[in-house]
C-alpha cells in the first residue's frame, strides 16, 4: 500500500513537472509575441526604436506629434490586427484539424478562404454586395458573407452523412474548387483595374486596417475563444477517436457541429478584412502541438500564439523586403512558414498523425 | 449485482442486428461472449454500453439504464471499443486522465489526480505516464484503454476483442489484468472474443451469440463442445479436457453440409 503511495505520488510528480513546462512555454510565447508587435511597430519608412515605441504606447502625449501619429493612427492598428488575424486563423484551424482529425484542415483547405476571395471580388468587379455602402464596406461584408455561406454549405451538405469527417472534408474541399473557379470567370470578366484590385485583395494585405475593423475582428475572437476554451476537455477527448469518445459519453456530432459553427465565424471574421493569408491557419496549430501536446487547455491558447507571432513576423518581413514598400503580407507569410514548416516536418521526433 | 439483459432488439435500418437478445451476468465474474463474426457481439456490447439506443431492457441490481442519458451510462459503464487510440500528441496520464471528462473542471484536481495515479500503478503502467500514446504498443494502449475505463470506477466493463491484433503474452497480460480487476473490484464484465481456447481458461461464464440470438449459454464445460463449435461455426473440431480442467478446441477443417449451414445461419440449433 505504501509502495502505491510512493508510486502514485512519482507519476503526480512527473505530471507536474510536465504541466508546468506548458504553462511557461506559454508564458513564454506571450512574451515573445509583445515583442513582435513592439518589433512590427517599430519597422517601416521611419525607422523607431522599441524604446521610443514603448514610450509612445504608454505616455502618447509624451512624444513628439509625428510619432504619436506613427504609432497610434498608422502602425498600431495594423500590427495588432496582425496578433488578432494571427491568432484567429490560426484557433480556427487547431479546432478543425481537431474536429476533423485531419493535419491538413484549415480555413484555407476547406475553402472558406476561397469563398471571401469569391466574396471580395464579386463586389470590385461587378459591385453586387448584401449592404449597400461603398468599397470600403462592401469588399469585407461580401468576403465575410460568402465566406460564411461556404460553412452553411458544408453544414447542410454534410448533414446528409450525419455530419461524418469525411464528408465535411470532401464538400469543403468541393467547394474550394467552386468558389476557385467562379472567382477565375471574375477575373476573365474584370478590367484591369478591377482585376488589379482583386489580386491585390487575393494577395492579403494588413494596409486596410482601421481601428472599427480590428474592433470588430478582436470582439469576434475574444467571445468565440472562451467558448471554445469551456469546451476544452471535449474537444481533447475527441482526439482520442470518434468511437473512444462516444464511449466516454461525448455527443460528438454535436460538439463537431458547435465547434464547427465557432470557428466558421472566427475563420470567416478574419479572412474577410485582410485577404486570404492562409498558411497560418495550417501551420500555427502544428508548431503548437509539437510545443504543448493536445490537451486544448494548452494547445488552444498555444495555437492562438504561434498564429499570432508567425502573421507579425510576417507583416515585419513585408515591411523591411522592400524599403520604401510594403509587400503583401499573404505572400510573405508562405515565404517564411513553407520553409520553417517543411524544416518541422522532416527535423520533427515523433509522429501524431 | 446482477446485469440482466431483456429481449434486447435492435436494427440498423432494415437489418434486424439483434433479435432479442436475454442474457445474465453477475459481479466478479467474466462473461464471455463468443459467435462468428457479424453474429451481434459488437452491437450487443454497445446497446449496453448506451452509444446505440436498442428495443428492450438492461437492468443493473434491478434498475433499467436504457433511459439514462450516455453521459450517465459513461459513469457506470466501461466500454473499450475495438478500434485504437489515433496517434494524438497526448500523453498517457492525459489520455487516463480524460477517462474522468465529465468530472473535470479546468484546474484537474487533487482527487482526480489521486484516481489517475492509482490506477496507473493499479495496472503496473505508471511507468508509462509520460509517454504519448501513439508510441505504445498495442498491448500497452490495450492497459491504457483499461486504465481509462477505471477511472470513471464503473460497475460494469465492456471490452470488444481486447486482445485484437496481439501477440500471446500480450494476450495473456490484458486476460491477467482483467480477471484480477474484475475479482478485486467486483466488476461485470462482458468481453467479446474470438479465441475460444483462451475464452475458456480465462472467462467465468459464456454466452454463444449467433444470427442476434443467445443460442447458449452456461460454464465452459456446457458451452464449450464439439456440437456447439460444429454448429455455431460450421467446423469441424475436438475438444479435450486440459490438465487444469478447461475444455480446449482443437479445429480440424471446415464442415461443408448444407444442414450445418442451415445451423450456422441460426435458423435452428441442435
Amino acid at each position: 500500500m505504501e509502495r502505491m503511495a510512493i508510486k502514485g505520488g512519482y507519476v503526480r510528480a512527473v505530471y507536474s513537472v510536465i504541466e508546468r513546462r506548458k504553462y511557461i512555454l506559454i508564458l513564454l510565447g506571450v512574451v515573445v509575441s509583445v515583442f513582435t508587435l513592439m518589433a512590427d511597430i517599430s519597422t517601416g519608412p521611419a525607422r523607431l526604436s522599441i524604446f521610443k515605441v514603448f514610450a509612445t504606447m504608454l505616455f502618447p502625449y509624451g512624444s513628439e506629434a509625428s510619432v504619436r501619429v506613427i504609432v497610434w493612427v498608422l502602425r498600431l492598428p495594423i500590427a495588432i490586427m496582425a496578433i488578432v488575424v494571427g491568432a484567429s486563423l490560426a484557433v480556427a484551424g487547431a479546432e478543425m484539424q481537431t474536429i476533423l482529425a485531419n493535419p491538413l484542415a484549415s480555413p484555407y483547405t476547406l475553402g472558406i478562404a476561397a469563398g471571401a476571395g469569391f466574396g471580395a471580388a464579386l463586389a470590385v468587379v461587378i459591385g453586387v454586395g448584401i449592404v449597400p455602402g461603398g468599397s470600403t464596406i462592401l469588399v469585407p461584408a461580401n468576403a465575410f458573407f460568402f465566406s460564411f455561406l461556404t460553412c452553411i454549405l458544408i453544414f447542410f451538405l454534410s448533414k446528409v452523412r450525419g455530419f461524418s469527417m469525411e464528408s465535411m472534408i470532401l464538400t469543403g474541399i468541393a467547394l474550394l474548387f467552386l468558389f476557385h473557379s467562379m472567382l477565375a470567370l471574375l477575373e476573365y470578366l474584370a478590367s484591369e483595374e478591377e482585376l488589379q484590385a482583386v489580386m491585390f485583395w487575393l494577395f492579403g494585405s494588413l494596409m486596410k486596417t482601421t481601428w472599427r475593423k480590428l474592433g470588430v475582428a478582436t470582439v469576434i475572437l475574444f467571445i468565440t475563444l472562451p467558448l471554445l476554451l469551456r469546451d476544452s476537455w471535449k474537444l481533447t477527448v475527441l482526439r482520442l477517436g470518434d468511437e473512444k469518445a462516444k464511449s466516454l459519453g461525448i455527443n460528438v456530432e454535436r460538439l463537431r457541429l458547435k465547434t464547427f459553427v465557432i470557428i466558421s465565424l472566427l475563420a470567416a471574421a478574419a479572412v474577410c478584412f485582410v485577404g486570404t493569408i492562409g498558411f497560418v491557419g495550417l501551420v500555427a496549430p502544428h508548431i503548437a502541438r509539437m510545443l504543448v501536446g493536445e490537451d486544448q487547455r494548452f494547445f488552444l491558447p498555444m495555437s492562438a500564439i504561434c498564429g499570432a507571432i508567425l502573421l507579425s513576423l510576417a507583416s515585419i518581413g513585408s515591411k523591411i523586403i522592400v524599403p520604401g514598400a510594403v509587400f503583401p503580407i499573404g505572400i510573405i507569410t508562405s515565404f517564411i512558414g513553407v520553409p520553417f514548416f517543411l524544416l518541422l516536418i522532416i527535423f520533427k521526433r515523433r509522429e501524431f498523425w | 449485482m446482477v446485469l440482466s439483459v431483456r429481449n434486447l432488439r435492435f436494427s440498423y435500418g432494415s437489418v434486424a442486428v439483434l433479435k432479442g437478445v436475454n442474457l445474465k451476468a453477475v459481479s466478479g465474474d467474466i462473461t464471455a461472449l463468443i459467435g462468428p463474426n457479424a453474429a451481434g457481439k459488437s452491437t450487443l456490447l454497445k446497446c449496453i454500453a448506451g452509444m446505440l439506443r436498442p428495443e428492450g431492457e438492461v437492468l443493473v441490481g434491478g434498475r433499467s439504464i436504457t433511459d439514462l442519458s450516455s453521459e450517465e451510462l459513461s459513469r457506470c459503464v466501461g466500454y473499450l471499443p475495438q478500434a485504437n487510440f489515433s496517434s494524438a500528441a497526448l500523453r498517457v496520464f492525459e489520455v487516463v486522465l480524460l477517462g474522468r471528462v465529465h468530472s473535470l473542471s479546468w484546474r484537474v484536481s487533487e482527487e482526480d489526480f489521486d484516481i489517475v495515479s492509482d490506477v496507473l500503478v493499479e495496472l503496473d503502467i505508471e511507468n508509462l505516464a509520460s509517454r504519448y500514446i501513439g508510441e505504445l504498443s498495442g498491448g500497452q494502449q490495450q492497459m491504457v484503454a483499461i486504465a481509462q475505463a477505471l477511472v470513471r470506477k464503473p460497475d460494469i466493463l465492456l471490452l470488444d476483442e481486447p486482445t485484437n491484433s496481439l501477440d500471446l503474452k500480450n494476450q495473456l497480460e490484458v486476460f491477467e489484468v482483467v480477471r484480477e480487476i474484475t475479482v478485486k473490484r467486483g466488476l461485470i464484465t462482458l468481453m467479446a472474443m474470438h479465441d475460444l481456447n483462451l475464452a475458456a481458461r480465462y472467462a467465468d461464464s459464456f454466452v454463444v451469440i449467433n444470427g442476434g440470438r443467445v443460442c447458449v449459454e452456461g460454464d465452459s464445460r456446457t458451452v464449450i463442445t464439439p456440437g456447439m463449435v460444429g454448429s455455431i461455426y460450421g467446423i469441424n473440431a475436438s475438444v479435450y479436457i486440459d490438465e487444469d480442467g478447461v475444455p480446449q478446441v482443437n479445429p480440424k477443417g471446415i464442415l461443408r453440409d448444407e444442414k450445418l449451414y442451415q445451423r450456422r445461419e441460426g435458423r435452428y440449433y441442435g
